[in-house]
């Protein structure tokens, strides 16, 4: 996973997406919503995913505004990001250590948060808890 | 332990009433976690209902009221796995007041829980209301259709500013500026309670939780939610009404100067514990069920606003870090509200319930003017 630290960041979440779409379990999550996402970087530049019938499209730029009951704005340093997406950071950990703000309140788009969480984990062929039983 | 005087066959309609709050489905795991303080029956009749539905219902016991989510306990092993293992977890609560938020959060965004939370207060006697057959598709319609309106116009990316003011005959005059972003709902915004969401059992509210300023005056009825205010009258319950007098909070630039009786010296002392951002205005909002008794559940009651100063830390963490460690809430029983000049709430009556669409889902129930009439107070 360490080689990916240097990598674009809008790069390995396109990996991790296309990766997690070669299963049943990503795919049927990819269709869960339609949905804009930003990752709004405080050092760097954003980039955003637009996921639309399952399909998921990463570009290296802002998002075009969206009404917000379709997008989502999440921001964190680089390294938050990083580290999320190589799998050293649990993204509800980062929120509860202030390294990582979804620009929504506490519930308004925590669905939309498991979503993403969800298709980072089945990307990184990581196991649920519920795996384990 | 005292004996409730009511049946299982007296409280399963509010049970059932549950299962479609959480929308429980076959082979789901659900765990019913209960403190010692809910008495036996109720249990039982959850987990009748979980089973009608043919979900595998398991419970775990919890110590009652505790640790809420300005305090940043860890809760025991066993009660983090049975939260994570399982798809549905319902809580059943003698106080309203938020346990492990941290471990809560992680349940939902980790681990794909949906979460259904029951407040019961003193009394078992709230399910056996009609508040508590308050019917989930009208609460659903009406609280998206709160949340459309308090975020009109809003786009993400982007920095749209609206402004929210309540006006009340007590002398409530509150005008705040907000980011739409940090607008609330209590996991009503869709037709279905999805993995990382959680609901309010019948007590959806929508609310403000993050202000760009606030100036102003709110003039309280009550006091709710604060462990220290079950030493208030009426005792042993954090749900302080009447007042001795009124408590006043005066707003100037989002910070709160507060006036009134022991009730606000009281408030004052957990503010002067809370740091810096302690005094300012962190939340406005409204309860959208039209029979959720006063006694128990002010904030669930539509119409009644309610109000908090000091951060949602752990809930709506921000980068402008202005977290503290207190959120101390109080509510007006009967103003008007308008977001952006639009009237939301008209002296005391929630307009969403006029609604036709909201009307039509309804009468679906039942008599819509009956089911959309609010409980006396």
């Amino acid at each position: 996973m360490n080689q990916r630290s240097d990598r674009p960041l809008p790069e390995i979440l396109d990996e991790l997406l296309r990766s997690a779409a070669t299963t049943v379990e990503g795919q049927q999550t990819l269709r869960r919503y339609d949905h804009t996402i930003n990752f709004d970087v405080l050092d760097g530049r954003p980039f955003h995913v637009e996921i639309l019938g399952g399909e998921a499209v990463v570009e290296d730029t802002a998002a075009p505004p969206r009404p917000i009951a379709e997008a989502h704005n999440i921001r964190a340093q680089e390294a938050a990001f990083r580290d999320w997406f190589d799998g050293r950071l649990r993204f509800s950990d980062a929120i509860h250590e202030n390294r990582l703000f979804p620009m929504a309140a506490h519930t308004t788009k925590r669905h939309i948060d498991n979503w993403i969480v969800k298709l980072v984990r089945l990307g990184q062929g990581r196991p649920s808890i519920r795996d384990e039983y | 332990m005292e004996m409730s005087p009511y049946r299982l066959l007296d409280l399963l309609p509010a049970a059932r009433n549950m299962m479609d709050y959480c929308q429980v489905r076959r082979d789901e795991h659900v765990a019913v976690f209960a403190d010692t303080l809910i008495p036996p029956v109720v249990v039982q009749a959850v987990l009748a209902a979980v089973e009608e539905r043919g979900g595998l219902p398991a419970i775990v016991t919890t110590q009652p009221g505790g640790l809420s989510w300005r305090q940043g306990a860890e809760p025991p092993r066993a009660y983090k796995t049975a939260m994570y293992g399982s798809d549905v977890v319902i809580q059943l609560k003698s106080v309203e007041a938020q346990t492990f938020p941290r471990v809560q959060e992680t349940a939902m965004i980790e681990h794909d829980v949906r979460m259904l939370r029951v407040p019961l207060g003193n009394s078992v006697e709230a399910l056996t209301e009609e508040w508590a057959r308050f019917p989930f598709e009208v609460m659903q319609l009406a609280t998206r259709k709160i949340y459309d309106q308090w975020t009109d116009g809003a786009t993400t990316p982007g920095d749209v500013t609206k402004t929210i003011h309540v006006q009340a005959d007590n002398g409530t005059d509150l005008t705040a500026t907000y980011d739409p972003r940090y607008v609330i709902h209590t996991g009503f915004l869709l037709p279905e309670l999805m993995p990382g969401q959680w609901n309010q059992f019948c007590g959806a509210t929508v609310g403000i939780e993050f202000f760009k300023d606030a100036n102003g005056t709110v003039v309280f009825d009550g006091l709710h939610g604060e462990e220290e205010y079950k030493g208030l009258p009426p005792i042993g319950s954090d749900v302080v009404h009447p007042l001795s007098e009124p408590v006043r909070w005066t707003f100037e630039d989002r910070r709160c100067r507060i006036e009134g009786g022991y009730e606000a010296e009281l408030i004052k002392r957990l503010i002067a514990a809370g740091g810096e951002y302690a005094d300012i205005l962190c939340e406005i909002a409204l309860g959208v069920n039209p029979k959720a008794p006063l006694a128990t559940m002010p904030t669930r009651r539509s119409g009644v606003t309610h109000y908090a100063v000091g951060s949602t830390a752990g809930r709506t963490p921000t980068p402008e870090m202005e977290s503290a460690p207190v959120h101390t809430h109080g509510h007006l029983l009967k103003a008007s509200l308008w977001i952006d000049d639009e009237p939301c709430i008209e002296n005391g009556r929630l307009l969403v319930l006029d609604d036709p669409e909201v009307r039509a889902a309804a009468a679906r129930y039942g008599d819509p003017d009956e089911i959309l009439k609010e409980a006396a107070f």
